[in-house]
C-alpha cells in the first residue's frame, strides 16, 4: 500500500514531506509517482522549485484540496457571438490574500505551478499578472515589470496609427 | 551505456539530483534534455510548454532584478494575455518588442475576429478582408474599422461628441481617471463635489462655453488619452488647458503689473529687508518670497487673485475673451500679456503663472494698469540699457507694439 505522505527534494536541497493527496494535485509529481510504483520510495527531486516556493504551492493545495478537479472546457461563443476574454476575476478571498505578494514571488510560483503542472494555481497566477497588466499604460507596465523599452518611436507611431490612438497613449 | 530514455523518469531525476549534490558538475545540456523530454511526455494541458532551460538556473545564477520578468517564457506570457481584454492587449503591444510579438499571436486574435459579426459588413469589405491573410489581428482590425463605418453610415452610431450640462455654480473641475469631479461654489468642501462618470471608452473630453461638457469616444479606444479642463473666472473668461503636452513655467511678480498694497509691501519689506523701489526693480517675478506673499496674503496683497491649478503637463490653454474670441496660449510663446484691446475694458485679466503651476488671474483697473505699464516701460528700458538678459520676453515686446 502506498504511504500517505511522500517526500520531495527541492532545488535548495531541502526535503519536504507532503501528503499524497496534495502531491497528486501536481500532474508532474503524479506522473513520477506512477512511474515509480514498486520502486524504493526515494525523495522526488524537484530541481526547479525552491523550498520557499514549494511551501507556497503546498499552502495553495491545502486550501484547494477539496475543489473539484478542473474540467477542460471547450470555449464556446455566447449567443450574441461576442468574444470575451477569459474572466480574470479572482473571487476567492483566500486566493486574493495568497496573490498579495511581491511580483517576483508571484512569478516564481507561476513558474513552479507550470513546472509542477498545478492547473488551478497556474491559472490563478496568470489571472493575477493579467490583472496587473490591465488598465496600465505601457510606461507603467515597463516600470512595474522592469521591462526595457526597445521599441522605436516609428514602431509606436505605426501601431498607434493602425488603431487610431495618439502619441499620448504611451 | 545506459541510455537515459530507457530509465524510469524517477531514476533519471534522482541521478540528476545526485550529480548536482556531489559537486554541481552537471552536464547541463544533458540534464536539460532529460528534463525537456520528461516535460514533453506529459505535455502540460494548458497548452503551455515548459521552457527548456529551467534546469540551467542554478545556485549563483542570481536573476537580475530588472530582468526577472524575462524568465517567464513566451508561452506563459501568451497564456496570461488570454485574460486580457482587447484594449489591454493593444496597450501591451506598446511595451516592448517581445510584448508586441506576443500580443500579435493568432491564438489571441482569431477568436476575437471569429466572434465579430461578419453580417454587419458589406460584400466589398468582405472581399477586402478575404485578401488579408497576414494575421488575425490585422483581419480583426480591418473588420472593426469596416463595422464602425457601416454603423456610422447606417446612423446606428453617432460619431459626434456627446455633451452634458454642468451645474451653473460650477467652479472647478478635476480629472480622475474616468471621473470628473466638479467642485461647486463652496469648492473647498469635498462633500460638494459632483462626480460625473465618463464612459469607459471615453477618449477625450473638453469643456465648451461655460456649462457644457463635451466628451467623445471611439470604439476600441485604448484609454483616455487626453483631457482638457476648464475654469470659469468670474463672468468673463474660461480657460482650457490640456494634459497632452509638457508643463509651462511662467513667472509672477510686480513687473507684470501687480499692484501691491501697503500690506503686501510691508510683508515684502519685512521678509526681504528691501525698499519698495528695490523690490519692483530687482526682485525676479518668480522670486519665492513674492510667490509666498501671494499665497500668504492673497487679496490683501493687492492682487485680487483667483488661483487655478494647472496640471504639470499642461503646455497650452485657451482663453476666451469677453468678446467671445478665443486665444491659444502656448508654452513656447510664454503666456501672453494683455493686449490694448483688453485695456479698453474696465477690467483687464492678466494671466500669470508661477513654477508651481498655479494660474493667477488678476483684475486691475485701467488706472492701475497705466501706472503699472509705465513702471514696466522704465524697467524694460533699464534692462535694455544694461544689456542684460531680456527677462520679460514676449510680454514687453507685445506691450511695445501696442504702444506704437
Amino acid at each position: 500500500m502506498a504511504s500517505e505522505s511522500i517526500s520531495v527534494t527541492t532545488s535548495d536541497d531541502q526535503t519536504i514531506q507532503l501528503s499524497r493527496k496534495h502531491a497528486q494535485m501536481s500532474q508532474t509529481i503524479n506522473s513520477m509517482l506512477e512511474d515509480s510504483v514498486g520502486a524504493d520510495q526515494e525523495a522526488i527531486p524537484l530541481p526547479n522549485v525552491s523550498s520557499e516556493v514549494l511551501k507556497k504551492v503546498i499552502d495553495w493545495c491545502t486550501h484547494h484540496e477539496n475543489d473539484p478537479a478542473p474540467v477542460e472546457k471547450v470555449k464556446k461563443l455566447n449567443k450574441k457571438r461576442e468574444y470575451k476574454a477569459k474572466n480574470s476575476t479572482i473571487s476567492d478571498e483566500w486566493d486574493k490574500n495568497f496573490v498579495n505578494a511581491e511580483l517576483r514571488v508571484i512569478v516564481d510560483i507561476l513558474l513552479a505551478a507550470n513546472y509542477l503542472d498545478v492547473k488551478g494555481l497556474f491559472e490563478l497566477m496568470c489571472k493575477h499578472i493579467a490583472n496587473e497588466l490591465k488598465g496600465k499604460t505601457p510606461d507603467q507596465i515597463r516600470e512595474r515589470f522592469g521591462i526595457q523599452d526597445d521599441l522605436t518611436e516609428e514602431d509606436k507611431a505605426a501601431m498607434r496609427k493602425a488603431w487610431g490612438a495618439t502619441k499620448n497613449d504611451s | 551505456m545506459n541510455s537515459p530514455e530507457i530509465f524510469p523518469r524517477h531514476e533519471i531525476l534522482s541521478e540528476l539530483t545526485e550529480k548536482m549534490k556531489r559537486g554541481k558538475l552537471i552536464d547541463t545540456e544533458w540534464a536539460s534534455r532529460i528534463l525537456w523530454e520528461d516535460h514533453k511526455r506529459k505535455r502540460i494541458s494548458h497548452g503551455v510548454k515548459p521552457r527548456k532551460h529551467l534546469v540551467l538556473e542554478q545556485e549563483g545564477d542570481a536573476i537580475d532584478d530588472n530582468s526577472w520578468f524575462w524568465n517567464i517564457p513566451n508561452e506563459i506570457v501568451l497564456n496570461i494575455c488570454r485574460f486580457l481584454d482587447t484594449n489591454s492587449l493593444l496597450r501591451i503591444a506598446l511595451v516592448s518588442k517581445r510584448f508586441r510579438h506576443i500580443s500579435n499571436d493568432n491564438i489571441l486574435w482569431e477568436p476575437r475576429f471569429r466572434a465579430a459579426s461578419i453580417r454587419q459588413v458589406d460584400y466589398r469589405t468582405l472581399k477586402k478582408l478575404s485578401k488579408l491573410n497576414d494575421s488575425w489581428k490585422r483581419l480583426y482590425q480591418e473588420h472593426r474599422k469596416a463595422v464602425m463605418n457601416e454603423l456610422v453610415s447606417a446612423g446606428m452610431i453617432d460619431p459626434r461628441p456627446h455633451s452634458c450640462d454642468l451645474p451653473q455654480n460650477c467652479r472647478s473641475l478635476s480629472f480622475v481617471v474616468n471621473t470628473i469631479k466638479i467642485a461647486q461654489e463652496n469648492f473647498d468642501q469635498y462633500k460638494d463635489f459632483q462626480i460625473i462618470e465618463l464612459p469607459a471608452n471615453c477618449r477625450e473630453w473638453t469643456l465648451c462655453k461655460h456649462s457644457s461638457l463635451k466628451f467623445e469616444w471611439i470604439e476600441e479606444s485604448h484609454r483616455v488619452w487626453r483631457a482638457s479642463t476648464t475654469e470659469r473666472m468670474g463672468e468673463k473668461m474660461h480657460t482650457e488647458y490640456s494634459l497632452t503636452r509638457k508643463e509651462i513655467v511662467i513667472d509672477v511678480g510686480p513687473e507684470k503689473g501687480m499692484r501691491i498694497t501697503e500690506k503686501g509691501r510691508e510683508y515684502l519689506a519685512r521678509t526681504t529687508g528691501c525698499t519698495d523701489q528695490q523690490l519692483m526693480c530687482a526682485m525676479p517675478r518668480d522670486h519665492p518670497t513674492l510667490v509666498q506673499m501671494v499665497h500668504t496674503l492673497g487679496e490683501q496683497s493687492g492682487s485680487s487673485l483667483v488661483v487655478v491649478s494647472i496640471p504639470a503637463e499642461a503646455q497650452w490653454f485657451i482663453m476666451t475673451k469677453s468678446d467671445g474670441k478665443e486665444m491659444i496660449c502656448e508654452s513656447f510663446r510664454r503666456w501672453p500679456a494683455p493686449t490694448r484691446f483688453e485695456m479698453d475694458e474696465i477690467y483687464n485679466n492678466d494671466l500669470q503663472c508661477d513654477d508651481s503651476n498655479l494660474l493667477y488671474v488678476q483684475q486691475i483697473t485701467v488706472d492701475e494698469w497705466d501706472e503699472a505699464v509705465t513702471k514696466w516701460k522704465s524697467v524694460h528700458r533699464d534692462v535694455k540699457n544694461n544689456d542684460t538678459e531680456d527677462d520679460f520676453g514676449l510680454l514687453t515686446d507685445v506691450l511695445e507694439e501696442s504702444w506704437r
